[in-house]
């Protein structure tokens, strides 16, 4: 595939979680966070507890991310859990957590499509460029 | 490496880009008559596999190095990362990484020649897909690629307002000669006095549209009868070789 970026996004462009988005629009992306995480995770990490950040290598790429311990904890355990992105999650939800499942991988409306096997990859795309950014997913920069 | 184009796994994630459409939209401006699905993907495989030996030809002058997690890297040095589309980018950062579970590692920051920094692992041993060492390239072979590109880009041109069917048949609406209603007054006095089905061939001639080349006329005549506003035609040969007769009184 060509490496050519075209202004407007398209079903195959990587999307990603902006975390400059969080800071600028002064949400909160840990309360998210611990949201998508299983009870176990939780109590494994208590609101309280101090969070240190590694570098996490992606499988498929050796793309380098930091994660806290909770998220890492996410990718590497929850994420296997049958019914991470269950169907009744509301869709953006599901496509936050296809991400966080993936340590924030650019992923495309196609290949978002594939995990969380519903709506389709135009209709994802849709919900990704409306007029405001959806829990901070843009393009990947 | 090119891309396999022999492996499910390509399929699975293949979607026509940009670049397809653009050399679609190309060859019809080029050629001005309509193609099949076969035609137009045949063209989108041959335009990737230039793209490829393109892209190569400027590495080996470029001295670009493919991507390794295993590897050593250092500052300014040229860097492709086959898992990002083969992304080209130059290595401005070198670091320790730190991550308690995977022993000592490198981390590379790479300003990629497309924008945006990435940090990629380096001196990483470990099991990788990207650490297997690279296999001589598979030959594409435009046959087996072509009929998958066929049910993809079907979809896509489906859903792009400026494109159009007849049958296996695609164009486009800004290049299809005009067809109004006068001509199809006259299909319909040639049908009827013929007094049996009438191939387009025939039709196309004696109506005589104004512009295009003949293969574009009997696209858009084609198209023109069977979206007659008065529902005066219909075809009873095949979309590949129509027969057009009049509904009213139909002898084939
Ligand atoms: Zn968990």
């Amino acid at each position: 595939m060509s490496a050519v970026r075209l202004a407007r996004p398209m079903v195959d462009t990587p999307f990603q979680i902006n975390m400059a988005w969080w800071e600028r629009n002064r949400r909160d992306f840990m309360t998210f966070l611990r949201e998508s995480s299983c009870p176990d995770c939780l109590s494994r990490f208590p609101l309280d507890a101090p969070l240190s950040e590694a570098d996490y290598i992606d499988a498929e790429t050796g793309e380098v991310r930091r994660l806290n311990d909770l998220w890492a904890c996410i990718v590497e355990e929850c994420a296997h859990a049958p019914g991470y992105i269950s169907p009744d999650l509301p869709v953006a939800t599901a496509i936050f957590r296809a991400l966080v499942s993936r340590g924030n991988a650019p992923l495309s409306p196609v290949q978002i499509h594939q995990i969380i096997q519903r709506s389709n990859p135009q209709t994802i795309l849709r919900v990704l460029t409306g007029p405001t950014a959806i829990l901070g997913i843009l393009p990947a920069v | 490496m090119a891309p396999m184009f022999d492996t499910p796994e390509y399929w699975q994630s293949f979607s026509i880009s940009g670049r397809d459409l653009d050399r679609v939209e190309e060859v019809f401006l080029d050629t001005g008559v309509p193609k099949t699905l076969s035609e137009l993907a045949e063209i989108i495989v041959q335009g990737r596999l230039q793209d490829d030996a393109d892209r190569q030809a400027r590495e080996a002058n470029e001295n670009v190095r493919q991507y390794q997690p295993k590897f050593r890297y250092e500052m300014g040095q040229r860097l492709r990362f086959s898992a990002l589309d083969n992304a080209v980018g130059t290595v401005i950062g070198v670091r320790d990484g730190d991550n308690p579970h995977v022993g000592r590692i490198t981390v590379i920051r790479v300003q990629m020649d497309r924008g945006g920094e990435r940090e990629f692992v380096a001196d990483y041993s470990a099991e990788h897909p990207l650490n297997v060492e690279v296999k001589a390239e598979a030959t594409p072979t435009s046959q087996a690629a072509v009929a998958p590109i066929g049910d993809i880009l079907e979809q896509r041109l489906g859903e792009t307002a400026e494109y159009t069917a007849f049958g296996d048949l695609w164009f486009r609406k800004d290049l299809m000669p005009d067809v109004h209603i006068g001509h199809l007054n006259i299909a319909e006095a040639l049908i009827d006095v013929a007094g049996e089905a009438q191939p387009t061939a025939t039709l196309v001639k004696e109506v005589e549209i104004a512009q295009g080349e003949p293969a574009a006329r009997a696209f858009a005549l084609n198209y023109a009868l069977a979206h007659d506003p008065d529902q005066r035609f219909t075809n009873t040969g095949t979309d590949a070789k129509p027969r057009w007769a009049l509904r009213q009184g139909v002898t084939v």
